[in-house]
């Protein structure tokens, strides 16, 4: 055998084959059998797709403006009305909810909660609140409170609540611990150790959290009005049951410019915070 | 007197007590405060809401509740269960459909692959036209053209979470090593063949955890696309929102909470694996 034999496997230079894949195959494997089992339980119809493509495509076509269908122009103080009261709703429910949430979340920092039990059970309820989708809590909220923003505005405070507290109890976990360890030995109380050590320490991310929590609640209020809980939604769903969808299409893009605009405002300041 | 030293420790300077806070600090938490007074008079006044509702409601609400989640009807148990399952299925598809289609519009939209920046520019202008329909829109329309049911669901989340992950893919495309694809190129290797071998295999595996954590955002969505009518748990919840059966409510609420915290803590898991 010459010394510069190759390894078995090793031809020319090439690196060894790997082992054959059969975790990969296994994976496409169930992953088809998913994907089949769901297009038969879905009713999945290329038929039926075929038959609805020119609806889905003018559907697209006729929210543009076109020749013969402008964009109603003269709607658009109506539009702005509704936008205004979506920013409102908004913004009222990111404030109280990171309101509440400021005081709950001291409950979900481990170095500031009064005990284990109260920290779990913070940590718990703050987990299962964020669970719930946000439009599941507006319809649910509009058939107990009755249609229009009010409901809107309390699923915004549950939704923003959950967000800012989650965020903040995490940020107060990373908080440097001397301050808090010299209010405790000046004899300061568990509430006083969190207004005058913690929170200072964390009102800038608070700020953030809370502009941050705003623009989440944009986005989410837009469409609440589909369940019936105020805002721009509400136009939105009745011009798409009337098929009007030169107005649709005109709500569509104000939605999408505010949100935009929003979004930069808010990153913009929150860079500056932080 | 000859010191060993020529400054003695005592003549150290004494440390300057820090400055105290200028009159601009204390007056920021205070101008913080004031606008976020103003900003919440501003947005709950003129505003359409009676505050009295809530009180007239609450009493209602409470028998609500202990309706929901203290005599909760579990006998709709199977019901939900089929609902859930339907859901995910339309989870599933869309997102299938989405990872797919996704390459090409992520491919398109990313500066580094084309020499044209006209098609970069069309590719995200394309899917910042997409993500700017919410789901619930996509599946409004889409239960006009072809119907209500769980297929109308499958394609608004389809076509949404194509414009979302194709952001994504164009964004990580752009990351890929430069010395590859040039190394390909100088070879003479066609865009196409860049891509199969210079591209795919880096980002393949970002693209695959993107996927997924997709289908965790897909499955809390497609518990909701029935509220309009498009399939899945929430066809259920609509139903018996509108018969006002809150028992039932509150199986099918508890059932989703439950789905989507099992979702994530999988879907967690799996990235976690993967990354």
């Amino acid at each position: 055998m010459p010394a510069n034999a190759v390894p078995a496997g090793n031809h020319e230079g090439y690196p060894p084959r790997p082992p054959f894949p059969w975790q990969g195959w296994l994976a496409a494997v169930v992953v088809f059998g998913v994907l089949w089992w769901s297009a038969v339980g879905t009713g999945v119809n290329l038929q039926t797709l075929a038959e609805g493509w020119t609806e889905i495509v003018s559907f697209f076509h006729r929210l543009l403006p076109s020749a013969e269908h402008p964009w109603p122009l003269d709607y658009l103080p109506q539009i702005l009305v509704r936008l205004l009261e979506t920013i409102k709703m908004a913004t009222a429910g990111a404030i109280i909810g990171s309101a509440l949430a400021l005081w709950f979340c001291l409950g979900g920092a481990r170095n500031l909660a009064a005990g284990k039990i109260v920290y779990n059970i913070s940590r718990a309820l703050l987990n299962l609140i964020r669970t719930v989708p946000d439009l599941i809590l507006a319809t649910l909220f509009a058939t107990i409170l009755g249609i229009g923003p009010l409901p809107g505005v309390v699923a915004l405070i549950v939704l923003a609540f959950g967000l800012v507290a989650k965020l903040l109890a995490d940020t107060l976990e990373t908080i440097d611990p001397g301050p808090l360890e010299a209010i405790t030995a000046a004899g300061g109380s568990n509430l006083e150790r969190a207004i005058f050590a913690a929170l200072p320490q964390v009102l800038p991310d608070f700020l953030a959290y809370t502009l941050y929590a705003f623009e989440v609640n944009v986005r989410s209020a837009s469409v609440l009005g589909l369940v019936g809980a105020g805002g721009i939604g509400m136009i939105l769903q009745r011009d798409l049951a009337f098929m009007d969808y030169s107005r649709v299409g005109l709500i569509i893009a104000t939605i999408f410019v505010t949100v935009l605009l929003i979004d930069g405002l808010s990153t913009f300041v929150r860079r500056r915070l932080v | 007197m000859i010191s060993a030293y020529p400054t003695p420790p005592n003549d150290r300077p004494v440390p300057t007590p820090p400055p105290k806070p200028a009159a601009s600090d204390r007056i920021i938490p205070v101008i913080y405060v004031t606008l976020t007074i103003v900003a919440l008079v501003w947005s709950l006044s003129g505003m359409d809401i009676s505050w009295g509702r809530i009180a007239t409601r609450s009493q209602q609400a409470t028998v609500y509740f202990r309706q929901m989640f203290l005599e909760t009807d579990w006998s709709y148990l199977p019901k939900t269960l089929k609902g859930l399952q339907e859901s995910f299925q339309i989870a599933a598809l869309g997102t299938f459909l989405a990872a797919i289609l996704a390459i090409p519009f992520g491919a398109l939209a990313a500066r580094n692959l084309s020499r044209l920046p006209v098609l970069p520019a069309f590719g995200k202008f394309f899917l910042n036209f997409i993500r700017a329909f919410p789901e619930l829109i996509l599946a409004i329309a889409f239960i006009k053209a072809i119907g209500p049911g769980a297929f109308a669901g499958v394609l608004a989340i389809g076509l949404h979470s194509i414009g979302m992950m194709g952001k994504l893919y164009a964004e990580r495309i752009e990351s890929v090593d430069k010395n590859a694809i040039e190394a390909l190129s100088a070879a003479g290797a066609s865009p196409l063949e860049i891509f199969r071998h210079a591209i795919l295999p880096e980002v393949l595996p970002d693209f695959l955890s993107f996927a997924l954590f997709r289908l965790d955002i897909n499955i809390r969505a497609a518990t909701v696309l029935g509220i309009v009518g498009a399939g899945g748990v929430g066809t259920l919840l609509e139903l018996q929102r509108r018969g006002n059966n809150w028992r039932t409510i509150g199986t099918i609420f508890i059932c989703i909470v439950i789905t989507v915290i099992i979702v994530d803590f999988i879907s967690a898991k799996l990235r976690a694996k993967l990354t």
